[in-house]
């Protein structure tokens, strides 16, 4: 821009020049000599700098001329006060700079983490049965649907399992795959990043498409982002498959919580999963998603399937009682429904779950921002002050009071723009230092951080605000100036107002009182965690090491009965020989493995209704409890107190032994009160079984849950088909060097296992906390910081209140006030200033707090030793604070400070 | 801030940027000229009535100019000199043609009030 303006003023000066030539030309013409000619024509033309000025007006750049002077200017004055521009930059740039870092996490995870194309028109296909929400369909069904379906576009199935994989003949971490029909990809709306994803031709004879695609999450963690990937070999279940592409680094799967690592065509499951029979054949494993047709509504679609579901549960019907004549027909076939949701809900249940902690901390940090802007307000307005004169000249001058204002606020704009700056350097940085703790725990986090148009604009934006804020009120303040008085009195006479709250005192309050609140919510976060951590969880958190296992074909229990015993009892056998083990025993679950608690969902493996004799439940009430499968031992290898019988023996874990069950705490206490259920029995779907034992409650799912009816069956009893286990061992030594040895033993024992990570309890405790532990550490450290800046504030504008009062301090001192008095005398604007700021702060946390329930445990939003510990805090050092001037007043010399004037 | 020689131009410019434009549009109708064309051909045509100052004139032109009313050309003069040249463009003509029917309902309306004719019952 400046080399153009400087063409068009060379442009207007030879246009000039030529005017002038001709003129003289002409003159020259009627006579005149040649240097008549040119005074002549000088004059007649005028002042030739001014012609210039108010042509160059015309071109409309006038004000931003204005501007770059402003700008300069302000530059100038910047590098006059290296003090004042350093802190206050340093200030803006960590406001700024903490709310860019969590603007780009929450970017990242809300608002680019889309995974599909258009996900409001996904929808996720359910089946209600007496009650029950079962999300299995069999292949038989999906067909159906999805051939004479009308109101979507497409229709996909999907089956999640573990994969056992290799590479190169060296065995790998187990992976999460999932089978997919053909059109999985297309329905989603998902394209590959590198490659091609599957397609339907992918999908058309079984056993004959030994390809894959991997996720960006695997390609990243396997093979380093190599994009020679394509093509690569890995083999699954010793069946070698082709990679043919990679997924965006987006696109996580349609599991929630789950992190999709590799993906192969439905057509490949026997190679997959040798030895069990095809799942199109029968079963019910699949999860279907659709997606509608434009202009298909829910409800449409919801008609539609349902009515397909229905003739083909009639036809079903109709085979079975016709075909198998022995057994008739469940009548509850005829009664089951299908069900039609938002699959982008479904998608998205796990990312609104880690969303409000999110928000909560941009709200945080929003409150830093605004302290770090009440902060250097604060700054300015000193700095305003000591300018008036400076002012007060200018405008005598016949300076316009927007000018002058404008020239501030383009100063503070300036401040602004170099914090924004560097507030955006830092952020790049603080984002790294967030990532590792938001990634702790079950839940992987992958990513996507580079800076985008979408942040810079956030921080542009945040900068511009922010400039505007805190620029504003000193601008104002500044130029508000009575001419005679500014002009007469010196600085300090100046800045005098009287007794009412100055704008320095009111930016001290709202520091005061936005640091409150902070301070409050960061008390309720620590206190929440503290009150999960001591939470019992029924089981002994320490020195407990737990080992998922899942060999091949562990999906269908009974098609792999022997092995499976075999196995399990071997592993067992070799774990209890090793040094330092109390205890060791294998259990459906591990507590606290979260994502296998999430995307297991609410399924015949773990739910089954009862029954029992003597009670007669009320119409509505729910019978479905949750029950999981153990081996003898295993209370004793996870710490669980048994409350009352006895627990498993091996004998009882045999399929031919007497049906018995453990039942905890809350389903004795509900069904049979204070009586004891020992030799009481109750009724599953397959029969009676006869209670033993009683034990303790455990939190299975998360620390937060509440307790809930649960009863254990031994390992062979149960007619779940669900056969994966998960070793549990108690040690006195070392449980981290037991891991790794186990993890050897369960390989050596079974290779083709998907290999696991062996871990302790206490870990997988502590990743559940993790989200916990982020809002309470970052949100500690933001109020602290918080507090921090509110003191450096109240700090100066007493600081700055006691310089403009040494003259009045030293007329009192004279008088004979004490200098405890004096001391007193400060104390009290600061105490003055405090209390305001409490009370405001209070208010607004009592009405604030409501927004986290939620993310709190154990206690009120309004909790009053929360409130209290808060208050007594920023009172504390506040008062740290305030002292300092306060005894600086109280040594003032009086006959110095009479002499001051 | 501008200095008081600075306001009383454009004091003037506000006074005659009507007129003036008009002025410089209807000269340019006959051909392009440039600035010292164009300041000649308006002393001449009102029979050394009017002199329009370079102050008004060349901001004038480079309003005219951005307003695409007019377009600039650095050509040879008759002189032989380098001369930035200016020229109508047909948004230009359209301009003028309202401008100066404008103009005419103006002078009309002056003239009317100045020698009247009829009296105001008498309409």
């Amino acid at each position: 821009m400046k080399f153009w303006r400087h063409r068009k003023d060379e442009e207007l000066d030879a246009e000039i020049r030529s005017h002038l030539d001709e003129a003289i030309r002409d003159r020259i013409a009627r006579g005149e000599t040649p240097d008549e000619a040119r005074a002549d024509a000088l004059r007649e033309f005028g002042n030739v700098g001014l012609v210039k000025e108010v042509t160059r007006e015309m071109w409309g750049w006038a004000s931003l001329e204005r501007f770059w002077q402003d700008l300069r200017f302000g530059l100038r004055m910047l590098r006059k006060h290296p003090g004042f521009t350093f802190a206050a930059v340093l200030l803006l740039a960590l406001g700024i700079g903490v709310n860019t870092a969590l603007f780009s996490v929450v970017d990242a995870v809300l608002l680019k983490r889309l995974p599909v194309n258009a996900p409001e028109q996904l929808v996720l296909l359910s089946r209600n049965s007496s009650g029950k929400t079962i999300d299995n369909f069999s292949f038989g069904m999906y067909e159906r649907l999805r051939d004479h379906d009308r109101t979507l576009t497409g229709l996909l199935a999907y089956y999640p399992l573990r994969l056992t994989a290799s590479i190169a003949g060296q065995p790998e971490p187990a992976l999460n795959g999932q089978l997919v029909t053909g059109n999985y990809y297309a329905v989603l709306g998902v394209n590959a990043a590198r490659g091609r994803t599957l397609t339907p031709e992918d999908d058309r004879t079984p056993g004959a498409h030994p390809v894959c695609v991997i996720s960006d999450g695997y390609w990243h963690r396997r093979f380093g982002r190599d994009p020679k990937v394509i093509g690569q070999n890995i083999s699954l279940s010793n069946q070698p498959f082709t990679v043919i592409g990679v997924t965006p680094p987006e696109f996580f799967g349609t599991e929630v919580g789950a992190a999709m690592d590799i993906t192969v065509p439905l057509t490949m499951q026997e190679q997959v999963i040798p030895g069990i029979r095809s799942f199109m054949r029968g079963g019910t494993r699949f999860r279907l998603l659709g997606r509608l047709q434009t202009g298909a509504t829910m409800a449409q679609a919801q008609a539609s399937l349902g009515l397909l579901y229905q003739q083909y549960m009639a036809d079903e019907l109709q085979r079975i009682s016709t075909s198998n004549k022995g057994k008739g027909p469940d009548p509850k076939m005829l009664a089951e429904r299908l069900q039609v949701a938002s699959g982008s809900q479904g998608l998205s249940a796990l990312r609104r779950q880690f969303s409000q902690s999110l928000f909560v901390l941009m709200g945080v940090v929003a409150l830093v921002l605004l302290i770090a802007c009440a902060n250097v307000a604060g700054l300015m307005l000193a700095r305003a002050v000591s300018r008036r004169q400076e002012m007060a000249v200018r405008l005598a001058l016949g300076a316009a009071r927007w000018r002058l204002m404008r020239q501030l606020l383009t100063e503070s704009l300036l401040l602004a723009g170099l914090g924004g700056l560097f507030g955006w350097l830092s952020a790049w940085w603080g984002t790294r230092l967030l990532l590792p703790w938001l990634s702790q725990g079950e839940i992987p986090l992958r990513l996507n951080l580079t800076p985008d148009l979408r942040l810079l604009v956030f921080t542009a934006v945040a900068a511009l605000l922010t400039g505007v804020w805190f620029g504003f009120a000193p601008a104002w303040l500044a130029t508000r100036v009575e001419l005679h008085t500014a002009l007469k009195q010196d600085v300090q006479a100046a800045g005098k107002h009287g007794g009412r709250l100055g704008f320095g005192q009111v930016f001290v309050v709202a520091q005061v009182a936005l640091s409150l609140l902070l301070l409050v919510g960061a008390g309720l976060f620590v206190r929440s965690l503290q009150k999960l951590q001591q939470v019992d969880t029924g089981f002994a958190r320490e020195n407990v090491v737990v080992l998922k296992l899942e060999p091949v074909g562990s999906d269908g229990k009974w098609n792999v009965l022997p092995q499976l015993t075999s196995l399990y009892d071997e592993l067992l056998r070799r774990t209890q020989a090793f040094p330092d083990v109390l205890a060791a025993s294998l259990i459906g679950y591990s507590p606290m493995s979260r994502r296998e608690w999430l995307t297991m969902g609410e399924t015949p493996d773990t739910m089954a209704t009862i029954s029992l004799p003597e009670y007669t439940p009320s119409s509505d009430e729910e019978m479905d409890v949750h029950f999981m499968q153990v081996y003898p031992n295993s209370f004793a290898a996870l710490g669980v107190p048994l409350l009352a019988g006895r627990d498993f023996t091996p004998q009882d874990n045999d399929k031919q032994a007497p049906p018995v069950a453990i039942i905890n705490e809350s389903l004795a206490r509900r069904f049979f009160g204070n009586q004891s259920p020992i030799g009481r029995r109750f009724s599953n779907r397959l029969g009676a079984v006869e209670i033993i034992g009683v034990v303790k409650d455990v939190k299975y799912r998360s620390l937060r849950e509440q307790e809930r009816p649960m009863y254990y069956r031994p390992f062979q009893q149960p007619g779940t088909s669900r056969g994966q286990m998960t070793l549990v061992v108690r040690t006195t030594g070392d449980p981290l060097s037991l891991a790794a040895a186990l993890q050897r033993e369960a390989r050596a024992l079974d290779p083709a296992m998907p290999l696991f990570t062996a871990e302790t309890l206490a870990a997988q405790l502590d990743a559940s906390l993790a989200q916990e532990r982020l809002v309470a550490a970052l949100s500690s450290v933001f109020s602290l910081l918080a507090l921090l800046l509110a003191c450096i504030g109240l700090y100066g504008v007493l600081a700055y209140d006691v310089a403009r009062r040494t003259h009045e301090i030293g007329i009192r001192m004279a008088l004979g006030a004490s200098s405890g008095r004096i001391v007193q005398l400060v104390l009290r604007e600061t105490l003055w200033l405090m209390s305001i700021g409490v009370v405001i702060g209070l208010g607004t946390a009592l009405a604030a707090t409501r927004w986290v329930k939620s993310l709190l445990f154990g206690l009120e939003p309004h909790d009053p030793l929360t409130m209290g510990l808060a208050v007594l805090t920023l009172l504390v050092v506040a008062a740290v604070a305030g002292y300092l001037p306060a005894r600086r007043a109280a040594k003032v010399d009086p006959l110095v400070a009479l002499r001051h004037e | 801030m501008k200095s008081y020689k600075q306001r009383g131009y454009e004091n003037r410019i506000e006074l005659l940027q009507g007129t003036l434009d008009l002025m410089i549009l209807q000269t340019l109708q006959w051909g392009p000229s440039h600035g010292y064309g164009i300041l000649q051909a308006i002393r001449t045509g009102s029979g050394e009535v009017l002199q329009v100052e370079t102050g008004s004139l060349y901001p004038a032109l480079h309003r005219l100019e951005r307003k695409k009313w007019i377009k600039a050309e650095w050509t040879v003069s008759e002189n032989n000199q380098k001369v930035k040249s200016y020229q109508l463009t047909a948004a230009g003509k359209k301009q003028l043609a309202a401008e100066r029917s404008n103009w005419e309902r103006l002078t009309a309306a002056m003239a009317g009030i100045l020698n009247p004719t009829e009296g105001p019952e008498g309409a």
